[in-house]
C-alpha cells in the first residue's frame, strides 16, 4: 500500500514537474472511462496552422501541434520511446541495442544512448543525431535523436531541409489499416523527417526525397524540383469542418507493436514451429500493452523484476511475470491472477530454481539446441519494411538462445551479438574509431584487397587486417585495434598481427522475454534431465563466435553464466546417480517406519500384557 | 530466521553438553589413570573422546557391520549437517554448487545406516520396566515411590529416548526432501516440505549431539569406574 502510494506520488510529481509551467490538457489524466475515444480533430502544421486538404502546397501535419493540442507533446516525450537520449533517465535493464553494421568495413557496433555497459553512444563513433535518424528511425516512433540538432556543421543545413522527426504517435497508436509503417521506414531513409508521419498515414500521400534537396530548400516554398517532396491528402477523408477522424483511440493490438518488434527465428529444426506461433498470451487474447502498460507520461513498463525500483510507472511491479501470475509479495492485496493468468504450480521444481533463473530461462524464446540459432529482429534487419534483410545470413549476426547470467545475477535467455570495430587502445581502455575515419583511411584498403559482398561479412584475412592496422598506426598516436570474433587484434613485431582476449571483445547480450512458450513447452517439462544432463544446451549448448576474420567458431554456454563448468560437469553426471539415490532414501525410510512400527506394536503389546496381569 | 533458530539451537545444545561435561564427567585421574602426565594433550584428549563414542564391537560379521553403519552414519551427519547448514546460515541461501553434491552424495549413504542402525539396535534400545519407572508407575497403579535410579541408567534412559527420537525424525528428514524430487509437490508444499526438511534436520542433529554425548558419558563413567 505504502509503495502504491510512493509510486503514486513519484508520478505525480513527475507530472508536477512537467505541468508547472503549463495545465494538464484534456488527453493528459485518464478519466476513467473505458470506452473507445473518438479522435475527429483538425491537423495542424508546424507553426500551428490548420491543414486543409486543399492548401497549396500541402504541407505535413505536425504531431506535436495535431495531437499535441490535447495531450501534452514535453508529458510524451519523457516516455521509454523516445527518452534515451536524456542522461537522467536510470538506463534500466540492458536491452536491445541498435546496432550499426557497415559489412564492408568489418564493422557491427552495438549502440545506445542509454548507458548499457557494452554498448557505445554513436557520438563515440562520431555518428550524430541526424546519420543516427537516418539510419535507424525506420523503426524508431520518432522523437528523441530525432528532435535533437545535429552538432555537425555540414548537417545543420540538412536538419533544416528534413525537419524534426518529431514522435509519431501514429507508429504505435493508429489501428487503420492504411497506417504504413514499411512507407514510414522509406520516408525517413529518404530523410523525410517531418513529412514521414503524414506519408505513412492513411490521409495522405508522401512523394519525393528530402535527402535530394539542396541545403537551402524550403518546403514551404516549393520551387517545383524533381524529386521534390509533396503531400497530396486524402480530401475524402475531411469532413465539411474539415477534421478527420484518426483510429487511435482503441486498444493497441499486437499487430501494431509488431511494426518494431517482430523476430524470425532462422537455422534451427525448432525455428518453424516458434516462427509460426505466437506468444501464450496473445494466443489467450491478451495484447502486448497488456503487461507493457503504458502511463499518460508514457512511462513504458518493460517488464523485468526489479523494474519497480526505477520507473515511474506505479504498475511496473505488479506487470512482471511474477507480479501476473505468483502476486506481489509483502502486499496486502495480491496481484496474482492478473488478465486470469494461472498461479503456476511447478510441481516438482525446487525453489532455489527461481533463486537461479528467471522465469524466461525454462519460458521464453527459442527452445535450445545443440548449437545456437541466429535470429532477425525488426530493429536490427528492417524487418517489415521495404529494405528488410530477408536471407539467413543478414547481418547484424544476432545469436540466440544463449543462456547468461544476467542483471539481477541469475539465469536468462538472451541474444547476443559479437562486436567488431576498430579502436585505439590506450592505457585506459578502447576507443572506437570513428565511422567517418574508418571509412576513409581503411575503406579504401579493403576495396582493393577484398571482394566485398552485398551482404554477410568480407573474408578479412589476417593481410588485411595487419594492411589497415599499418595505416590506422600512421595516422594515429595510440595503438590500433581491431575487435572482432571475440579477439582484439593487435599488430605484433614478430608475427604481424597477433590476437588476445580482450574485455573489450566480449559480446553485448540482451534478454529475450518473447514469445512465452506454452507450459507444455518450458525447459524442465521432459525431466530435470532437460537441463541437467551433460548433453543439455542448457549449460553445454555451443554458442557461435562470427565476424569477418576467419571461419565461426564455437564456444559453450557455460562461458556466460557465472558458474564453474567443472562443477557443472559432475553435476551433470551426478544426475546418472539421481534415481539410485530415491530408491536407497526411500528404502531406508521405510525400514525406519517399519522399525518404529514393529517397537510401537511391541510396545503396546507389553503395556497391554501387563495390565492384564496385573 | 532458519539461521537464527540453528544458531540459538546447536549454542544451547552444545553449551548444555560442555556444561554437564565439566560439572559431572569422571575427573581427568580416573580416565587416564596410567597416562596422568599427558591427559592436557589435546590430540589424545580427542582421540579418547573419539574412541568413547564407538559402541562396543561383537566379534562377527554384525557386529563390525554396526560399528561401520554407525560410523559411517556420524560422519555422514557431520558432512550433511555442515553442507546443508553453511548455506542457510552462513549465506541466507538455498544449499547449492559443491555443497549440494556433496550433501546429496552423502545422503542416501547416511539414511542406508539409519536403517540398518535402526534394524540392529531398536532391540538393545526398547525400554523395560527398568528403564522407565514412570511407565511402570502407570501399569502398577500402587506405588508412586519411584526408587532414585543408578547415574548410569537415568543416562541409559536418556540415550533411548534419544535413540528412537532420532529414529522417528529421521524418516522425516529423508523424505521430506525426497519427496521434493518427485512431480507431486508445486512451490508451496516445496517450500513447506524443505522448511520439514531443515527444521527436522536441526531437531536430528540436536538429538544426535545429546545422544552421542550421553554414549560418551555413559563409557566414560565405566572406565573411570562410577
Amino acid at each position: 500500500m505504502k509503495k502504491g502510494f510512493l509510486f503514486y506520488l513519484i508520478s505525480m510529481l513527475a507530472l508536477s514537474g512537467v505541468t508547472l509551467a503549463q495545465q494538464l490538457k484534456l488527453g493528459d489524466i485518464d478519466d476513467g472511462s473505458r470506452a473507445e475515444r473518438v479522435h475527429l480533430i483538425e491537423l495542424f502544421d508546424e507553426r500551428g496552422q490548420i491543414i486543409y486538404p486543399d492548401d497549396d502546397p500541402a504541407v505535413p501535419f505536425s504531431m506535436r501541434q495535431t495531437c499535441g493540442d490535447c495531450h501534452t507533446y514535453d508529458l510524451v516525450s519523457q516516455g521509454w520511446h523516445f527518452n534515451a537520449v536524456d542522461p537522467n533517465v536510470p538506463p534500466g535493464r540492458p536491452g536491445q541495442p541498435w546496432i550499426l553494421v557497415e559489412n564492408s568495413l568489418g564493422m557491427q557496433v552495438p549502440l545506445s544512448y542509454r548507458d548499457w555497459p557494452g554498448t557505445f553512444n554513436p557520438e563515440e563513433l562520431g555518428i550524430s543525431t541526424f546519420e543516427f535518424t537516418t539510419r535507424f528511425g525506420r523503426q524508431m516512433p520518432g522523437g528523441g535523436p530525432g528532435e535533437i540538432p545535429s552538432e555537425k556543421f555540414d548537417e545543420i543545413m540538412r536538419a533544416e531541409v528534413s525537419g524534426d522527426l518529431e514522435i509519431n504517435c501514429f507508429s504505435c497508436h493508429s489501428g487503420h489499416s492504411g497506417q504504413d509503417h514499411a512507407e514510414y521506414a522509406d520516408l525517413v531513409r529518404k530523410q523525410n523527417f517531418r513529412w514521414a508521419p503524414t506519408g505513412a498515414s492513411e490521409l495522405a500521400t508522401v512523394t519525393g526525397s528530402a535527402k535530394e534537396m539542396p541545403d537551402m530548400y524550403d518546403y514551404l516554398a516549393p520551387s517545383g524540383m524533381a524529386d521534390e517532396p509533396t503531400v497530396t491528402y486524402r480530401e475524402h477523408l475531411f469532413d465539411n469542418a474539415y477534421r478527420v477522424i484518426l483510429d487511435v483511440g482503441g486498444k493497441i493490438e499486437s499487430h501494431q507493436c509488431y511494426r518494431c518488434h517482430s523476430n524470425r527465428y532462422v537455422e534451427t529444426d525448432f525455428s518453424p514451429v516458434a516462427n509460426a506461433d505466437e506468444d501464450v498470451h496473445l494466443h489467450a487474447g491478451m495484447t502486448c500493452v497488456d503487461c507493457h502498460t503504458e502511463d499518460s507520461a508514457h512511462h513504458t513498463i518493460r517488464g523485468y523484476e526489479g523494474e519497480h525500483k526505477v520507473s515511474a510507472n506505479p504498475m511496473a511491479e505488479a506487470s512482471t511475470c511474477q507480479g501476473c501470475h505468483m502476486g506481489i509479495e509483502e502486499q496486502q492485496h495480491t496481484t496474482a491472477g492478473r488478465f486470469s493468468g494461472p498461479v503456476p504450480d511447478h510441481k516438482g521444481i525446487p525453489p532455489i530454481h527461481f533463486d537461479k533463473l528467471t522465469c524466461t530461462a525454462c519460458h521464453s524464446g527459442l527452445w535450445p539446441e545443440e548449437q545456437t540459432a541466429g535470429v532477425l529482429t525488426s530493429r536490427a534487419h528492417a524487418l517489415g519494411t521495404h529494405e528488410s534483410l530477408r536471407d539467413d545470413e543478414a547481418l547484424p549476426g544476432i545469436i540466440t538462445p544463449v543462456f547468461v547470467t544476467g542483471y539481477d545475477g541469475r539465469i536468462e535467455p538472451a541474444n547476443l551479438v559479437w562486436p567488431a570495430y576498430w579502436a585505439l587502445r590506450q592505457q585506459d581502455g578502447i576507443t572506437p574509431i570513428t565511422l567517418e575515419d574508418v571509412q576513409d583511411i581503411a575503406g579504401p584498403i579493403i576495396e582493393r584487397m577484398l571482394d566485398v559482398p552485398a551482404r554477410g561479412w568480407p573474408d578479412f584475412t589476417e593481410a588485411v587486417v595487419e594492411a589497415v592496422l599499418e595505416d590506422f598506426s600512421q595516422q594515429f598516436d595510440d595503438e590500433p585495434v581491431y575487435i572482432s570474433n571475440g579477439r582484439l587484434y593487435y599488430l605484433d613485431d614478430d608475427v604481424g598481427i597477433a590476437d588476445t582476449e580482450d574485455p573489450a571483445a566480449k559480446p553485448y547480450s540482451w534478454p529475450v522475454a518473447h514469445n512465452v512458450r506454452p507450459a507444455a513447452q518450458s525447459l524442465g517439462v521432459r525431466g530435470c534431465e532437460d537441463c541437467h544432463s551433460a548433453e543439455s544446451p542448457f549449460n553445454f549448448g555451443e554458442v557461435m563466435v562470427e565476424g569477418p576474420v576467419g571461419e565461426p567458431r564455437f564456444v559453450q554456454m557455460f562461458d556466460f553464466q557465472d558458474v564453474d563448468p567443472t562443477y557443472l560437469q559432475w553435476f551433470a553426471w551426478s544426475w546418472m546417480f539421481r534415481n539410485a539415490l530415491k530408491v536407497v532414501s526411500i528404502s531406508a525410510s521405510l525400514v525406519l517406519v517399519g522399525v518404529l512400527l514393529l517397537y510401537a506394536l511391541k510396545a503396546l503389546q507389553s503395556l497391554s500384557a501387563a495390565k492384564t496381569e496385573k | 530466521m532458519f539461521a537464527n533458530i540453528v544458531v540459538i539451537v546447536l549454542v544451547i545444545v552444545l553449551a548444555g553438553v560442555v556444561a554437564h561435561w565439566t560439572l559431572f564427567a569422571p575427573k581427568g585421574g580416573q580416565l587416564f589413570d596410567k597416562q596422568r602426565n599427558q591427559l592436557f594433550d589435546p590430540l589424545r584428549y580427542l582421540i579418547l573422546l573419539v574412541l568413547l563414542m564407538l559402541p562396543e564391537q561383537k566379534h562377527n560379521i554384525i557386529g563390525i557391520l554396526r560399528k561401520l553403519a554407525y560410523i559411517l552414519a556420524f560422519i555422514s551427519a557431520v558432512v550433511l549437517g555442515i553442507t546443508g547448514f553453511w548455506h542457510p546460515v552462513a549465506r541466507d541461501s538455498h544449499v547449492s554448487g559443491y555443497l549440494l553434491m556433496i550433501h546429496a552424495t552423502f545422503g542416501p549413504i547416511f539414511a542406508a545406516c539409519m536403517a540398518f542402525l535402526a534394524v540392529f539396535w531398536a532391540e538393545r534400545c526398547k525400554f523395560n520396566r527398568q528403564d522407565c519407572p514412570a511407565v511402570k508407575t502407570v501399569i502398577d497403579n500402587c506405588d508412586y515411590t519411584v526408587k532414585k535410579a543408578a547415574p548410569n541408567k537415568t543416562l541409559w534412559l536418556w540415550q533411548k529416548i534419544l535413540f528412537w527420537a532420532i529414529l522417528a525424525l529421521s524418516p522425516v528428514v529423508i523424505l521430506s526432501i525426497v519427496l521434493t524430487m518427485f512431480d507431486l509437490a508445486g512451490t508451496h508444499w516445496q517450500e513447506l516440505l524443505l522448511s520439514a526438511h531443515r527444521y527436522t534436520s536441526l531437531a536430528w542433529i540436536a538429538g544426535a549431539i545429546m545422544h552421542s554425548y550421553s554414549i560418551w558419558l555413559i563409557k566414560a563413567r565405566e572406565i573411570a569406574g562410577d
